[in-house]
């Protein structure tokens, strides 16, 4: 069992690295749409 | 050396040592007593009993650098059975004796007796003394009567004489008080090994075996086949009508009975030949021992083991749990604290466990003392597993013995039993924890990965950029309606990253509903959210209160670079006056803090679970000890 908690503590880190990166946040709410037509042509200033 | 000729026979009668004063004739067994170069016969010395201790006369050892012959021996016998003084002579001249009994060994030389010596009368069992600026406590008191005596002897002795001796310990050293002389003579020493006196001229092995072959007669009660496997056994016990019958006295009488309504069946039988730990060992006895602690009743097994070399030994059996008992002569040194008494013996702190008042219930084959069924003994037992101090008292001695907790398996092994023993129920007092040492390594690399996930926390907040892309004031008319709004394009710029949007309103107590959409603008990607802004605030009762907030912030992850605009629809209550303005910032890369306490979170579980394992693990040990109640959860060790 203490093979497997470094193998996942190795691994937690190394996703906690990633999602610093990416600017993951559990306190994220948004919701991602790409491209939707009618939000491309919303920007009329 | 003086030698003389033995006025019985005319055999040559050899007085190695210059303070011996008796010695027995090798050939007739006449005492002889010295008188300058003249012999006086007092007559023919009583015969010794049979033994099958490995020690004999011009038997030689070391002591601590000190060569020495076993020159005299006096055969003592006490209420609970026999012991050897051998007496010995070093090469400078020197006296001193070798206690022998149940295996034990004790070495001992005559010391000045201190004035504050208490009279025999006086001296009570567990009562502590000053000798020599050492603390003893007494563990024995008893009156002995000499049996015989051989060879060298530096006082007058015979069959039926009396001494009144007390004994006494401490964690290193033994002593005892011999009160057959006024003013009482003092011997001070220490418990040894066999082994480390490096003794040659020893018995012969075959003659011990000869000595300790079993002996078989009769019960006296019901005619029933009894054995003696050991020399040393003072009783046997009779399985089949309860009688406890004399093994010394060559008529065996019956010493006691007890009514049993239910046999036991040990589970190592009588008889059965094991080696374990080094040596071999012969089942003699059997005995049932109960505790009653709140009118339930604790049940357990012992099983008294014989060696020719090692002499008594002792396996305890509760639960399926296994234990080797050795007797020893020492006395650890007690410290009675408020909260948990400990025991310290040659380096090691026992805590104590529980004390109770053990009967016994049952007894089955031969025994070292002359047991009866109903003797009890107060029991005070100290652990540090897998050891275990128990301190046995009665009201004529103190005896501590060491524990060894022992696989079923090993037992199993070295009996060669035919069927498995029990699997053990629950946790024993000494049982070792099978996380001793697992622990602490997982809280080290806890400790190392949680400064690995700060190191990268602290690189990522430095490398930050935590720009603001763009602010504006905004303002919301009180319509009860949704108002729509469009801001400026503003540049999003470096590595994908996050980007926090804050409003900072002037509500008060009200609430505003913003539906905000960030767009880019060349790829027409769009990251929704609606935010719900209230704050209300009063008091009530003399109390002030507060409810929600007015400023708001959210995190949008993944955010590439581009060209972004805001596109906010914002609902607001009615009833006019004053328009709600909202500061609105957005921010680029601001370092958060929420994914290092969930990776600490998530890389914690792991040490908590194995402390759980560790600690409950010891809370069930405990659970059975007088400190139930308040049970410790810390470990014997440092592993929490």
């Amino acid at each position: 069992m203490f093979k497997t908690y470094i193998a996942a503590g190795l691994l937690a880190v190394s996703l906690f690295s990633y999602a610093q990166y990416q600017g993951w946040s559990v306190w994220s709410v948004s919701e991602s749409k790409p491209q939707p037509g009618t939000s491309r042509s919303a920007y009329h200033k | 050396m003086k030698t003389a000729n033995c006025p019985s026979c005319g055999a040559p009668v050899t007085f190695r040592s210059s303070a011996s004063l008796l010695a027995v004739c090798g050939y007739c067994k006449s005492t002889l007593i010295r008188h300058d170069l003249d012999l006086e016969n007092l007559g023919r010395m009583a015969d010794l009993m049979e033994d099958a201790s490995p020690l004999q006369l011009g038997a030689e050892g070391r002591y601590k650098n000190g060569h020495f012959a076993l020159i005299g021996r006096i055969q003592l016998r006490y209420q609970q059975g026999l012991w050897n003084e051998w007496h010995l002579l070093f090469d400078n001249q020197k006296s001193g004796w070798l206690s022998e009994v149940n295996g034990n060994y004790v070495v001992t030389f005559p010391s000045p007796a201190p004035e504050n010596i208490p009279t025999f009368d006086a001296a009570r069992i567990g009562d502590s003394l000053q000798l020599h600026g050492q603390a003893f406590q007494i563990s024995n008191k008893e009156t002995a009567s000499c049996i015989a005596g051989e060879g060298e002897l530096p006082f007058k002795v015979g069959a039926g004489y009396e001494a009144p001796v007390i004994d006494l310990a401490n964690e290193q050293n033994s002593a005892t008080l011999d009160y057959s002389e006024t003013p009482p003579l003092l011997y001070v020493g220490e418990q040894v090994e066999l082994a480390d006196l490096k003794m040659t001229g020893l018995r012969e092995r075959e003659a011990l075996a000869g000595k300790a072959r079993a002996k078989s007669f009769n019960c006296p009660g019901c005619a029933a086949p009894l054995q003696i496997r050991a020399s040393g056994t003072e009783s046997v016990a009779c399985g089949s009508c309860g009688s406890v019958v004399d093994a010394a006295n060559e008529n065996h009488q019956i010493l006691s009975r007890f009514r049993f309504q239910n046999t036991h069946e040990p589970k190592l039988p009588l008889g059965a030949r094991g080696h374990l730990r080094g040596a071999d060992y012969d089942v003699v006895g059997y005995l049932r021992r109960q505790a009653t602690v709140e009118n339930i009743d604790y049940p357990w097994s012992e099983y008294l083991l014989f060696s020719e070399r090692e002499g008594f030994r002792w396996l305890s059996e509760a639960d399926g749990h296994w234990n080797f008992i050795k007797v020893t002569t020492r006395t650890p040194k007690v410290s009675r604290s408020l909260t948990k008494p400990t025991a310290s013996f040659l380096g090691t702190t026992y805590r104590h466990f529980q004390t109770s008042t053990a009967k016994v219930t049952y007894v089955l084959g031969e025994f070292n003392w002359r047991v009866s069924v109903g003797e009890e003994a107060l029991v005070s037992d100290y652990v540090a597993p897998p050891l275990m101090l128990s301190e046995e008292k009665t009201g004529q001695e103190i005896t501590w013995s060491v524990t060894e907790y022992i696989e079923p398996e090993e037992i199993s092994a070295a009996f060669k039993l035919e069927q498995p023993l029990l699997r053990p129920i629950g946790v024993a007092p000494n049982q070792p924890s099978p996380y001793h040492g697992k622990v602490w390594p997982y809280w080290k690399a806890f400790a190392a990965f949680a400064m690995g996930a700060l190191l990268i926390q602290v690189v990522f907040m430095i490398g930050a950029q935590n720009k603001t892309v763009y602010q504006n004031s905004l303002e919301f008319e009180r319509i009860g309606a949704a108002s729509s709004l469009t801001t400026e394009v503003f540049p999003v710029s470096g590595s994908t990253g996050n980007l926090v949007v804050r409003n900072q309103t002037s509500l008060n107590n009200d609430w505003l509903y913003l539906d905000m959409e960030l767009i880019e603008r060349n790829s027409g990607r769009s990251y929704a959210f609606g935010r719900d802004i209230s704050y209300y605030h009063g008091v009530d009762g003399g109390e002030s209160w507060s409810e929600g907030n007015a400023r708001d912030e959210v995190v949008l992850s993944e955010v590439p670079a581009g060209e972004y605009f805001l596109q906010i629809q914002a609902e607001t209550p009615a009833g006019g006056g004053a328009q709600i303005s909202d500061r609105l910032v957005v921010v680029r890369d601001v370092p958060q803090w929420s994914n290092f306490f969930l990776v600490l979170l998530g890389l914690i579980t792991f040490p908590v679970m194995a402390w759980w394992r560790s600690h409950s693990f010891e809370s069930r040990r405990w659970a059975e000890s007088d400190y139930a109640s308040t049970s410790d959860s810390d470990s014997d060790s440092s592993d929490d």
